[in-house]
């Protein structure tokens, strides 16, 4: 299994999300994930431009968006940035999209919100083909393009893997034919987790897909500490602050108000590295296989440097080896 | 006086942040990247390489020079270079132009007459959200209900707009909207004269001081420690890169100019020669034009990297210690 770091966005200083990228990488992390909100008080608007100054910071570790809001830009835009930042990395690149879930987010940039998902899906054909073809001519409902290419081109070969993050049956068995992976966000409980995850193998079935070919990608808030009391106090207490602030207010599709106790129990990874854990193996178990990729959620506002970096390490030493050596 | 580089970026991103790291170790104040889309050795993603540039240097100041507003929704720039300040720690300007290849409009969907307004309205919406929250805006192009957008910038009370122009409308735009002019190298000293004549006028019109305190200027630049150096390395591929583009150009100046003797392409333009010869011919610049920021283009394609990197060390060395202390 590999595993995955959200670090720190949520205001300034600007220098800490280098910095605990660094550190993830030291640490052994596989890969560095940013996020997309908009008019938010606390959450970074520009996934990629942050890649990029992570980009140049680093040098092993996969860097992605979790997720790019893909209604809100134009696909040119999204494939010329992801190209460059595929440059800059050397090929560590990963796009991952949304449609989004805040209708407040597509008044800004007057996008209609019942177009959300179609508007997606021709994005993302747009931009696998720019990626792939010199020359792209497309007439779509949303966009026209009359040979247009793209410089510089990505460095993978074919192109860089596009991760989808989508909740509701159409969406996610959308993720199975623009996509190579579906990711479901941190706040999927286990029962939506396996009915998601259902969906998603059965539709890329039917588009006659190599299931060995999908990566089974997983997102979760994660905080380890010495004690259980500690990871709660330190951590845990932050998370559900978070939640308060963002969730529970807009009209997420999976998660209304609730205890902190239902989030821990069906959501979270929290406690001692040993709890953390058990609690890795009990998704594994109830899922029925055994996850590729688990991208932890870290730092939510509010918390200490110190005491994420205490967290990051914690897991990278005590949990992380007991997946990644196992065959 | 402040000196800048333009900094070319080809296929391997490495070298641009190599020169531009150099430059900050020399002694230059500030690194510019221009915009253009699928032209092989240019990058369409302006923001993406400066964040990265940005990420990897701690003093020299980063902008796009210049980004081609009317292909993006405005609160996109607003919230981009929000985030490059943030990354740069406070080092951006933002230079913004018109654009001016149809082909590109069309690859965005953007009717190529729209340029101008679209120009005008993007940057009073970026400067109505780096300043104030709940922005409610109904323009032309553009509406939206109460937005805010986060992190603001670091510079307060914003990062400094500095707009390209020539002809008198775009000058006097110029002067409405932006903070700076800043000319490119293609006009020489007499054009140059009559350009800042109508800026001002526009300026004091406007009720603005005529003068900010910083007077940018792009030029063509390129060092040798002799004449016939200079001319053989730099001055021959300046005149073949002028014919190949803007002497063919319908271009404000120099359209129809292909038959131009040297002398007068080169003379009252261009900087080509010895150390001492240029710092005569920017303290020219410097005392007719008011000219204090000296954004220098020392690479144009069929200059060599290696030559452009001793033109730019030669220049750093014999040139600016000469005229830093002029305001």
């Amino acid at each position: 299994m590999k595993f995955g770091l959200i670090p720190y966005q949520w205001g300034h200083p600007f220098q800490e999300t280098l910095e605990q990228s660094v550190l993830a990488e030291e640490l052994g992390y596989d890969s560095i994930w940013t996020v997309e909100h908009h008019n938010h008080p606390f959450i970074y608007p520009a996934p990629l431009l942050v890649l990029a100054a992570i980009a140049a910071r680093t040098q092993r570790v996969a860097i992605g968006s979790y997720v790019v809001v893909l209604p809100l830009s134009h696909p040119v835009r999204v494939a010329e940035e992801a190209a460059q930042l595929d440059l800059m990395s050397n090929g560590r690149f990963v796009l991952g999209i949304g449609v989004g879930y805040v209708p407040e987010e597509n008044a800004m940039f007057g996008v209609p919100w019942r177009e959300r998902g179609a508007r997606m899906e021709e994005e993302a054909k747009i931009i696998t083909r720019l990626w792939l073809e010199e020359r792209v001519t497309y007439d779509g409902r949303f966009f026209k393009l009359d040979n247009v290419g793209i410089w510089p081109r990505p460095v993978q070969t074919p192109r860089p893997r596009i991760w989808v993050g989508a909740w509701v049956e159409a969406a996610v068995r959308r993720s199975a034919r623009i996509g190579d992976a579906w990711v479901p966000g941190p706040t999927a409980g286990l029962a939506d987790l396996q009915k998601c995850y259902g969906w998603f193998r059965d539709e890329w079935q039917a588009q006659g897909k190599d299931p060995a070919q999908a990566e089974m990608v997983m997102m979760r808030e994660v905080f380890c500490a010495e004690t259980a009391e500690k990871a709660k106090e330190l951590g845990g207490k932050h998370i559900y602050r978070f939640y308060e602030e963002t969730y529970f207010k807009w009209d997420h599709p999976l998660l209304k108000r609730c205890s902190y106790e239902d989030l821990v129990r069906d959501r979270f990874i929290i406690g001692t590295p040993d709890q953390c854990m058990r609690q890795i193996e009990r998704f594994e178990k109830e899922l029925g296989f055994r996850l590729d990729h688990l991208l932890c959620k870290m730092h939510d506002p509010g918390m200490a440097f110190g005491d994420v970096r205490n967290s990051m390490k914690l897991f990278a030493k005590e949990v992380m080896p007991h997946f990644t050596s196992r065959r | 006086m402040k000196f800048g580089l333009l900094i070319e970026c080809d296929k391997d991103f490495s070298e641009a942040i190599e020169e531009a790291t150099l430059a900050e170790r020399y002694g230059y104040d500030s690194v510019w990247i221009a915009e253009h889309h699928n032209y092989d050795g240019y990058v369409g993603s302006v923001f993406v390489a400066l964040a990265a540039i940005a990420a990897r240097t701690e003093r020299i100041t980063v902008g796009p020079y210049v980004l081609i507003v009317p292909f993006y929704h405005p609160v996109h720039v607003a919230e981009d270079a929000a985030i490059l300040d943030r990354i740069a720690n406070g080092r951006t300007v933002l230079g913004v132009g018109l654009g001016y290849v149809e082909q590109e409009f069309a690859s965005f969907g953007i009717p190529y007459r729209e340029r101008t307004s679209r120009l005008e309205e993007g940057v009073e919406v970026i400067r109505k959200l780096w300043t104030g929250d709940d922005v409610v805006h109904e323009g032309k192009h553009f509406r939206f209900p109460k937005t805010s957008i986060y992190p603001k910038p670091i510079q307060k009370p914003h990062p400094p707009i500095w707009v390209g122009a020539w002809v008198p409308k775009a000058l006097q735009r110029a002067a409405r909207i932006g903070d700076a002019w800043v000319p490119g190298p293609t006009a020489n000293l007499e054009q140059l004269r009559e350009c800042y004549r109508l800026y001002r006028e526009a300026r004091r019109a406007l009720g603005k001081p005529e003068r900010e305190p910083e007077i940018p200027g792009a030029r063509e630049v390129f060092l040798a420690p002799t004449k016939e150096q200079a001319w053989a390395e730099g001055g021959a591929p300046l005149h073949q890169f002028y014919k190949a583009t803007y002497l063919g150009w319908p271009h404000p100046f120099l359209a129809g100019g292909m038959d131009m003797p040297v002398s007068e392409l080169f003379g009252d333009r261009f900087i080509v020669g010895t150390p001492e010869e240029a710092v005569r011919q920017i303290q020219r610049f410097h005392h007719e034009l008011g000219l204090n920021h000296l954004i220098c283009r020392m690479r144009v394609p069929g200059i060599s990297r290696e030559a452009a990197l001793a033109s730019m060390k030669l220049f750093a060395d014999e040139v600016i210690p000469h005229l830093a202390d002029i305001t």
